[in-house]
């Protein structure tokens, strides 16, 4: 019925005038005064209770005592390795060295957007050395961050040709019980490469009585296709 | 596992819906028990900050305002009958300068921590159960990880790096840093970010068993050359830092900022 | 995350939540009352906040048995309404108060500001709630039928309203073009 409508050509023009005319860009006082209202509001309700139980506390010590420990293990671990047997040759060479070195040091800073970069400089690079793939290897299995430890993966699996790289993701998936994310990622990637290396630690994963149910599944595909 | 939470989370939205009904009958008596409040004045009020906090047991709201003092007001989630383990929990922080940590000992209770912030801060977050975490109108670098609830980040100028396994992600900005990278990775739940229009970033997206819709033109998987990487990218602008999205069994979308 | 879900957790005094829904609705809100007030940016923002204002007060009333869209937009459409009757210019025809679309805004071209002058200036000579429903049917997450709940009519009389509003729209929009 509508097709045929003799209006539907005004119809259409209508809706698109109405769809294309911009609406102007609300201003930051609107903003500002919600959040004062909200916040008014939070405020009042938290006081509310009160009446019945008049106890409000006033920390305002400062606490001295770390109750978590925000470890932050990164590359340090790496530092003891040491290895510096890379030939370096011509100015090439040293544009290379600042920039690897760069990265290296990006890779230990508290945020977590700029170690993601440290490890794209990382993975970017042509060549790659043992010093390298260490790094990525060491950020794999111990930055605090999962999202981080999924970019040093991804740039890992770029070079599954090389033998300490694939040695050391099979390695590293015992290292990820807390990184569910990361877990599943690496033990997809073990069956894309059809890697029978890692067949004794996903059994053992497996028996681990709370895995998030679709890791699960994961590894046990896994270890039918690779057995 | 899945049903089972499935059913966990069915029967508390049953169970809070009754107390919905419950605090309607009762003249709006308040859940909360117990409220303890924490005042950070801030010395050097124009230098960005960073707040660390790292909640054991509940949910954490943080918003941004023209201000200079750090409010945190955190609610014990319990009902006001059962007062043996009320007094035990305790708010705390640490502070170097515009560097601070708050911290919650929580003794086993759930604590929902809301802070009001000035805008510009760096923010470090965590809840490690019985929570979302929501992030409202703050100019940083935002690392949020909650693995059983939602995350939610809203009005945000700057970038984020969100983790979570059982929830959902939800993340819009208002104004992206050219720089940096935004990533945001879950198993269960679903992804989606609103982006300014003139956005420059490489898209990398993978769902292994959800659906992917973007405002904008996505290359199919492939592009890597390799069999091992199957996201779907997209260069939005030309392209710049990268974007990951990365979900197991949810959805993600990819929108304009309205 | 869910609407309809975050909404019952505010009504639970988990009042930070309300920040979401604040920035998710903010701007669809503010164009409905700009649209409908034909342009008038500083009372459409206003309107925003009192729409908040009272998803707050009212909270306990939000029951989740339909979207938060609907639910939240029933309230503006109380809001406008209250307006209308005390503001009278809002509603006549063509009536000379409509300030043509507040102050300038710098972001957009001159061109896209011509557009929208006309365009209100259009819809100020459609019927106050003839306006609305062409309105209401442009926001994304409303269905007829809500649209038909929060005006108290039926889907089909709604579906017909808004038919002949777009009709006669374009219709002066073109008049006004042309002179």
């Amino acid at each position: 019925m509508e097709n045929t409508d003799p209006k539907r050509k005004e119809i259409e023009e209508a809706e698109r005038l109405l769809d294309q005319t911009p609406i102007p860009e609300l201003t930051e006082s609107l903003d500002r005064k919600f959040y004062d209202f909200l916040d008014a509001a939070i405020t009042t309700r938290d006081q509310f209770p009160q009446r019945s139980r008049t106890a409000l506390y006033w920390y305002a010590v400062a606490a001295g005592i770390a109750l978590f420990v925000m470890g932050w293990l990164g590359g340090s671990v790496l530092s003891t390795r040491n290895k510096s047997s890379v030939e370096i040759t011509g100015l090439s060479g040293e544009v290379r060295d600042l920039r690897e070195s760069l990265a290296l040091t990006m890779i230990q800073q508290p945020l977590p957007g700029k170690r993601i970069q440290a490890i794209n400089m990382l993975a970017d690079m042509k060549n790659p050395d043992d010093k390298i793939y260490a790094t990525l290897l060491s950020t794999l299995n111990h930055d605090p961050n999962d999202n981080v430890r999924l970019v040093a993966l991804e740039a890992l699996a770029k070079h599954v040709e090389n033998d300490q790289v694939m040695a050391g993701m099979v390695e590293a998936i015992g290292q990820q019980q807390t990184s569910p994310v990361v877990l599943l990622r690496l033990t997809e990637l073990m069956a894309l490469l059809g890697e029978k290396r890692a067949l004794p630690v996903l059994k053992t994963i497996l028996e681990k009585p709370d895995l998030n149910y679709n890791i699960k599944t994961q590894i046990y595909e896994t270890v039918q296709g690779l057995s | 596992m899945k049903p089972f939470r499935a059913l966990v989370n069915h029967r508390l939205v049953v169970v809070r819906v009754l107390i919905l009904f419950e605090s309607v009958l009762f003249a709006n008596f308040q859940l909360s028990g117990q409220t303890q409040k924490v005042l950070i004045p801030l010395d050097q009020p124009d230098l960005s900050g960073k707040l660390t906090f790292d909640n054991p047991k509940g949910s954490i709201s943080v918003t941004g305002y023209d201000g200079n003092i750090i409010v945190v007001t955190a609610t014990a989630r319990f009902n006001q009958k059962d007062s043996k383990t009320q007094n035990d929990w305790k708010l705390t922080y640490d502070q170097q300068e515009t560097n601070v940590i708050l911290y919650c000992n929580a003794q086993g209770n759930t604590i929902d921590v809301d802070i009001k912030i000035p805008r510009h801060f760096t923010l470090q977050l965590r809840s490690r159960d019985n929570g979302d975490v929501i992030v409202i109108r703050i100019n940083g670098a935002i690392e949020v990880d909650n693995a059983q609830g939602s995350i939610m980040l809203d009005n945000i100028s700057g970038s984020a790096i969100l983790n979570s396994v059982y929830g959902n992600i939800t993340a819009r900005f208002k104004e992206v840093n050219p720089d940096d990278p935004i990533m945001a990775t879950t198993i269960e739940g679903d992804i989606e970010l609103s982006l300014p229009e003139a956005t420059h970033a490489n898209l990398k997206l993978n769902t292994s068993r959800g659906n992917i819709i973007s405002v904008f033109p996505l290359l199919e998987a492939g592009q890597e050359s390799s069999p091992l990487f199957d996201w779907k990218s997209s260069k939005i602008n030309g392209g710049g830092p990268e974007y990951i999205l990365r979900t197991y069994n949810g959805d993600i979308q990819i929108k304009r900022y309205l | 995350m869910d609407e309809i879900q975050l909404m019952i957790q505010v009504s639970q005094g988990d009042l930070a939540k309300l920040g979401i829904l604040y920035e998710r609705y903010k701007q669809s809100l503010f164009g409905y009352f700009y649209r409908v007030t034909c342009g008038d940016h500083a009372f459409s923002e206003d309107m925003v906040h009192q729409v908040f204002v009272r998803v707050l007060k009212y909270r306990s009333s939000f029951k989740g048995t339909g979207s938060f869209a609907k639910w939240v937009f029933h309230i503006a459409h109380h809001i406008a309404v209250d307006y209308s009757k005390s503001f009278r210019h809002y509603a006549g025809p063509d009536s000379l108060a409509i300030k043509p679309s507040g102050e300038p805004d710098p972001y957009k071209s001159l061109e896209q500001q011509e557009k929208i002058i006309l365009l209100n200036r259009a819809l100020s000579r459609l019927k106050e709630d003839d306006r609305e429903a062409v309105t209401l049917a442009k926001i994304q997450g409303l269905k007829y039928q809500d649209i038909a709940a929060i005006l108290d009519t039926t889907e089909g009389a709604v579906r017909v309203k808004i038919h002949r509003a777009l009709i006669e729209l374009k219709k002066i929009y073109s008049q006004l073009e042309s002179t």
